[in-house]
């Protein structure tokens, strides 16, 4: 890999460890949204430190060791995508039952006064 | 026997009064509440002076979730029968004695008012009839009941069946083919009578839109695909638990 595609991967790589490494410590970001951004940052290190590997995943999937990381990178982020609509999901449903809670608990209160 | 009307409105300051005037018309004993999803017009005040219980949500959440927060009220305060009717003035409350003996029969745990079982008077627009019709279809086969009207909102519902509407499985998108599919598979009993219905005086739909449309039609063969795929046995189970 050319010198200057090992940096500028390198430096994507510390971004998103720094950055979130940083949200979280201010509590900006909860911890459970921050392992797979963490996981993305770390696997990159791997990725650029062991070439090798990157080469094997490269011959597999016929393309140069770039693209990969680009197109590892896009399936990250799908990944990424989908665990903010689980979560997503998950909390729609939460709102809902809170909100059905606080109409019954009005009338409730309404009726007790 | 305590029995319970439930309305889900949102804006119809026009139309809740005399829904429930003629609710309590035909049957004083019903009890009623309005389950208002966030209204910016008079609907809470209408409603309150026609002497009804209301629920207000904090947001609008749409015609499902109002629905499913009228029956979390039935449930709670441990009503017998749930009649279920539009706050436009669609279902003339008139049927309410002959759904509420079909139901009293012990045969049915559902009975659903349709516009189509026979001809009537009711004007809908081609596209929705053909969805109704293919949806009707569906349900029908899987059900082996003829069912005509899978968006009907006019339904008399028994006490033993709230348990599991207020659960999770309950499609608040658009109960529709997919939750009487659900009922089946529930073990619930389910049965269409024909009845007339007057158009919606507030003039407004849930399927409004081309995009609206297309992904009713999306969620609709998704949330029917899913049912038959999480089959009888375990909606069944899912309902023993409730």
């Amino acid at each position: 890999m050319p010198l200057v595609q090992k940096i500028f991967f390198y430096s994507i790589a510390t971004v998103i460890f720094v950055l979130i490494f940083e949200l979280v410590r201010k509590k900006m970001l909860k911890e459970i949204y921050s392992w797979l951004w963490l996981f993305i940052s770390f696997s990159l290190f791997i990725l650029i430190s062991q070439f090798n590997l990157l080469v094997k995943i490269s011959n597999f999937l016929q393309v140069t060791p770039s693209i990969t990381l680009i197109f590892l990178g896009v399936i990250a982020l799908l990944l990424l995508v989908l665990q903010l609509f689980l979560d997503n999901s998950a909390n729609a449903t939460k709102i809902k039952n809170l909100a059905q809670k606080i109409a019954l608990l009005e009338q409730k209160v309404k009726g007790m006064v | 026997m305590r029995k319970l009307a439930i309305i889900p409105a949102y804006n119809e300051e026009t139309n809740i009064a005399s829904v429930i005037k003629n609710i309590k018309k035909t049957d004083p004993e019903l009890e009623i509440v309005v389950i208002n999803d966030c209204s910016c017009d008079k609907t809470v005040i209408c409603a309150k002076e026609a002497g009804v219980i209301v629920l207000n949500h904090p947001f609008q959440m749409g015609y499902g979730i109002a629905i499913q927060t009228g029956y979390k009220y039935a449930l709670e305060n441990k009503y017998d029968i749930i009649v279920q009717l539009d706050g436009d003035g669609q279902h003339d409350p008139k049927y309410i004695p002959e759904m509420i003996r079909i139901l009293n029969g012990k045969a049915t745990d559902v009975v659903i008012g349709s516009r189509f079982k026979k001809k009537t008077q009711y004007k809908t627009p081609i596209a929705r009839r053909i969805g109704i019709i293919f949806f009707g279809f569906i349900a029908s086969m899987i059900t082996h009941k003829e069912i005509t009207d899978p968006t009907s909102g006019y339904q008399v519902i028994d006490k033993k069946v709230l348990p599991f509407l207020v659960s999770e499985y309950f499609p608040c998108d658009f109960p529709d083919a997919d939750f009487l599919i659900m009922l089946h598979y529930a073990s619930f009993k389910i049965q269409e009578i024909p009845m007339e219905m007057y158009p919606s005086r507030s003039h407004k739909s849930m399927h409004r839109g081309i995009i609206k449309n297309l992904y009713y039609i999306f969620k609709m063969c998704l949330s029917i695909t899913l049912t038959v795929v999480r089959g009888k046995v375990e909606i069944e189970r899912r309902a023993g638990c409730l």
